[in-house]
């Protein structure tokens, strides 16, 4: 179980949950951002990140290694009004989930970032503009995504199963939906499988408060709301992960489960960094 | 008479270990022409409408907005409603004794 690695012949999924609820346009923690533009500008960043690992020389195209979903939950930019849909626009709107050469060639935009040394700059695409409105409908973001997630297991039945990043801010506020409520929902989502085990859910609880980070938790022992609820639907991180994470200096102990609670900015990156790699690609 | 049923199956009831069609169709499947059509899935998407009492097929059915279907039996009169998502009536028809002449 989780043994499978990304290649071209088994491509691997990889579908984030964006909260767009209006509470994210609180100020993160001393970033000079707010949540949404900090968790967008994340989002944008791992998307690269998998463009450039599945890209056989710097500067060539991406090879399919991914498919990725993005799904906005919170204000409907497109449709209007409150609720979910494909964070993803321009051409990759009418594909909830979309191949990496794909995403790789069809941004929304390419802007400007300053670079570290503050002299130069980088253009970089962006894939999910920060946007937000309306309260957090977190069952139903996992409903729709979880029936596409469903179609692509189906056809990927010899690929590590989805990965599935739920990044939010709040409370849910549409539990129970269609008559479960949010744990009933996870763990529908979590009941997809392929050959190598069931999908993996992950869930990023950002704080906009400097509040102590608890991140891959054993138990939800002091964590106030939402916390319990969030660490009871996330996944248990398999050992390809847990040996990222130590990999990368972070201490993981034996049955964490894929969970942070009040994530800062570096935390947010760090988590998808561990959260979306499995193993060296294979086949490049 | 055949009644669609409106929801099809969630993606959330079609269990991880009862999804043989969520397999990709073998290479020897995929030369062998057309797959035959699932007539499990036909049974799910659709209801045939017989009297509960007598079994016959000959029914009036109206459909009625927020409370589902009401049907009325042309041979014996009986009527009965059903709404989706609640159980299909049973339908139970006593064999006629045959008359000796």
């Amino acid at each position: 179980m989780y043994e499978q690695t990304f290649s071209r012949t088994n491509q691997g999924c990889i579908v984030f949950l964006l909260d767009r609820s209006d509470s994210m346009k609180h100020q993160w923690q001393s970033s000079g951002t707010t949540m949404a533009q900090g968790a967008a500008r994340a989002v944008n960043k791992i998307l690269l990140d998998l463009c450039v690992k599945s890209a056989k020389e710097v500067g060539g195209t991406a090879r399919h290694y991914f498919d990725i979903g993005v799904f906005g939950y919170g204000i409907r930019p497109g449709a209007g009004g409150e609720g979910v849909e494909s964070a993803l626009g321009g051409a990759l709107a009418a594909n909830p989930i979309v191949g990496i050469p794909k995403l790789f060639t069809n941004p929304l935009a390419i802007v400007a970032e300053p670079s570290i040394d503050a002299v130069a700059t980088s253009r970089v695409p962006v894939w999910v503009e920060p946007v937000h409105g309306y309260r957090t409908p977190m069952c139903q973001a996992i409903a729709v995504a979880g029936e596409h997630v469903f179609d692509w297991a189906s056809r990927h039945m010899g690929s590590f199963p989805p990965i599935i990043i739920n990044i939010t801010d709040g409370m849910v506020t549409d539990s129970p939906y269609d008559g479960a409520d949010l744990t009933e929902w996870a763990s529908r989502l979590t009941s997809i499988e392929t050959d190598d085990g069931p999908a993996l859910l992950f869930n990023i609880f950002l704080s906009p408060t400097g509040a102590a980070e608890v991140m891959f938790p054993t138990s939800a022992n002091g964590l106030p709301d939402p916390g319990p609820e969030l660490f009871g639907i996330s996944s248990p991180l398999p050992k390809t992960m847990v040996a990222n994470a130590r990999g990368s200096h972070v201490r993981v102990d034996d049955g964490a489960r894929g969970f942070v609670f009040n994530a800062g900015p570096g935390t947010l990156v760090k988590f998808l960094e561990i959260g979306t790699r499995v193993a060296d690609l294979r086949g490049r | 008479m055949v009644l669609p049923v409106d929801a099809a199956p969630s993606w959330w009831n079609q269990g991880p270990h009862d999804a043989t069609n969520r397999r990709p169709a073998s290479r020897a499947a995929r030369q062998s022409g057309p797959a035959a059509p699932d007539m499990a899935g036909y049974r799910r998407s659709a209801r045939i409408v017989q009297c509960p009492r007598c079994g016959a097929f000959r029914i009036d059915v109206t459909h009625v907005d927020g409370a589902g279907y009401a049907f009325r039996c042309r041979v014996d009169d009986h009527e009965w409603t059903w709404r989706s998502g609640a159980e299909w009536p049973a339908t139970v028809v006593a064999s006629r004794r045959r008359t000796t002449t």
